[in-house]
């Protein structure tokens, strides 16, 4: 049996939020946000690739709990011949389409903060010369929602997927950001069958809003 | 049968690519959508998504038409641009005081006499532009609209991506694993045709598909290639009739010449053979031939190429006579040009030759001509 599973997540910034692009505009920091000009308006701009890394760490982490041994390698020539849960959902190069669908976010109307930052010399524990700069970050507290999508999974695939947006919360996103994730219920689209199962109904219970 | 305009809008950036430099994929060269990449996108979701199996025997046996999908801006459909357009590049933007393009049409294209003695080997391109610049002048490449009476050209805007491998052990960037992703602007949006013959999108939907958001290109699992389609149902009979009409009224202003203007790639198949020539004799036109017996004025090659998702192989790579080409026809004698116009009309909506519903052989009356002459 396959099951098409829609999410809304909404993702609560917990600790500020960087996510970096060397081509983004460096009118505001030295490492700016990723910014996209629509009209003449600038959006920050989270790309799916972020989130889906992230989501694809978290279930190589956690993995294990549901019994799987994964492959955690990232070179594209090892993972072409790999055939766990992981490559099975997020998917491989060539033929391994992944059935995870993750939406970018474009973000307006909110105001990011500009920190300064120093690098320190391990040898001599003061600052290096030259190592003075800037980072733009979404500030803690911002809401932002954006959808993850699974396609044609089996029940052991969506146990995966939710196991790894629920092991979300205790990643690192882009610049050591911290995120708190929640599943909107009211908006997402999950058959009852696999709401039943065990596993997926302990991580719903937990996370759902 | 059912004909539907179908408007795309760019919600994520969409990168369609067959250019890959080192690290960097970059947006392919054909700035329009091919019609075989829209039909991927609109029935792959079906497949996926909406569980309709059926569509599985379009990939074997396709009989829906879909048109490639061209930049709109303001309103206007955009095009192609040909061969007999041309722009100064000394001129920047204005020709005369009150036109905001630099670009301009042949002589061919505005004067009756010059265009019915059309050929290739006395044609040469001008070397001097309306502002009297000397040898400045260049052929427009990409894509243009026709908009009161002129051509501007228009550009699509792109946005630059990049992405880094991290490394599970570490947490940190793995060496050599940077990746730069060259693609289309959300906000942009594309107009096309589709043609179903055998009303088969209304049988699987009962109905007319509503507008929602599909996936096209590369990258669509991590958050690319995002658009939003809209289904606009047509009256066909209606459809036709205005374009008849446009068309007689071309034909009428050309003295009986008729200027087919290719939207994809050109080829013919014949069985196992491949063929460049359109032959239009069954509705009652000739070929013009502007060189030797060839009746068409080239516009760069263009290969049409896809993979199946089905069959997760490789589709077979076809190299056609690019968008923008231009054919020539002369109406045979004893004509009705009423009915020729209906012909033209509808093999512009299903295609003018074999094999039309894979994305080859759409051409459309070159109408702009009425305007120009």
């Amino acid at each position: 049996m396959e099951y098409n599973i829609d999410l809304k997540i909404r993702i609560k910034i917990e600790k500020k939020l960087n996510i970096g692009s060397a081509y983004a505009i460096k009118t505001k920091a030295d490492i700016p946000i990723q910014k996209i000009l629509i009209g003449k308006k600038h959006y920050l701009y989270i790309p799916g690739t972020t989130l889906k890394g992230v989501l694809r760490t978290s279930l190589i982490k956690s993995a294990n709990l549901l019994g799987y041994k994964v492959n955690y390698h990232i070179d594209p020539n090892e993972l072409i011949s790999s055939d766990d849960i992981v490559t099975r959902l997020f998917g491989a190069p060539h033929d391994k389409y992944s059935k995870v669908y993750v939406d970018p976010i474009l973000i307006d109307n909110i105001e990011t903060q500009v920190l300064t930052h120093i690098s320190i010399d391990d040898k001599i524990g003061i600052v290096k010369e030259g190592s003075l700069f800037t980072v733009e970050y979404i500030p803690p507290g911002i809401e932002i929602e954006t959808y993850i999508r699974g396609r044609k999974l089996s029940i052991e695939e969506a146990r995966a997927l939710f196991m790894s947006i629920l092991e979300l919360n205790y990643e690192r996103i882009g610049k050591a950001g911290l995120i708190n994730v929640r599943i909107i219920e009211s908006d997402s689209n999950v058959p009852e069958e696999i709401i039943k199962d065990d596993i997926i109904k302990t991580i719903w219970e937990g996370i759902k809003l | 049968m059912s004909l539907y305009l179908i408007e795309v809008t760019v919600k994520s950036p969409i990168q369609i690519a067959d250019l890959v430099i080192g690290n960097v994929f970059k947006q392919t060269k054909c700035l329009y959508i091919q019609s075989n990449t829209i039909k991927g996108s609109i029935l792959s979701k079906f497949y996926i998504e909406y569980n309709i199996n059926d569509v599985i025997k379009e990939s074997n046996n396709p009989s829906i038409n879909f048109h490639p999908l061209y930049p709109m801006l303001n309103g206007y459909a955009s095009r192609s641009a040909h061969l007999l357009l041309h722009q100064c590049k000394l001129c920047s933007v204005k020709i005369g005081s009150d036109k905001d393009t630099n670009i301009f049409v042949n002589d061919v294209l505005t004067n009756k006499e010059l265009l019915s003695k059309f050929r290739f080997e006395d044609f040469h391109i001008p070397y001097k532009c309306p502002n009297g610049h000397l040898f400045a002048i260049t052929p427009v490449k990409g894509l243009v609209i026709f908009k009161d009476k002129i051509y501007k050209k228009i550009g699509i805007d792109f946005v630059q991506l990049e992405s880094i491998g991290i490394t599970r052990g570490i947490g940190r960037v793995e060496v050599g694993m940077l990746y730069s992703y060259i693609g289309v602007k959300p906000g942009v949006k594309y107009l096309g045709l589709i043609y179903d013959h055998y009303d088969k999108i209304k049988d699987w939907f009962g109905g007319i598909p509503k507008s929602d958001i599909y996936r096209i290109g590369r990258g669509v699992s991590r958050g690319m290639g995002l658009i939003e389609i809209k289904f606009n149902m047509l009256d066909y009979k209606n459809y036709i009739d205005k374009r008849s009409k446009e068309i007689k009224d071309a034909i009428l202003k050309t003295n009986g010449i008729v200027i087919l203007r290719a939207l994809s790639p050109i080829l013919k198949m014949n069985g196992c053979e491949f063929s460049y020539k359109i032959d239009l004799d069954n509705i009652g036109l000739k070929p013009m031939n502007i060189y030797g017996d060839l009746n068409y004025l080239s516009a760069s090659s263009e290969i049409l190429k896809g993979y199946s998702v089905y069959t997760n192989l490789p589709k077979l790579s076809i190299k056609g006579l690019g968008a923008g080409t231009l054919y020539f026809y002369k109406v045979m004698d004893g004509i009705d040009i009423e009915l020729l116009s209906k012909n033209l009309a509808e093999l512009e909506v299903k295609g003018f030759a074999e094999p039309y519903n894979v994305g080859l052989n759409i051409m459309e009356v070159y109408t702009d001509v009425k305007h120009l002459l």
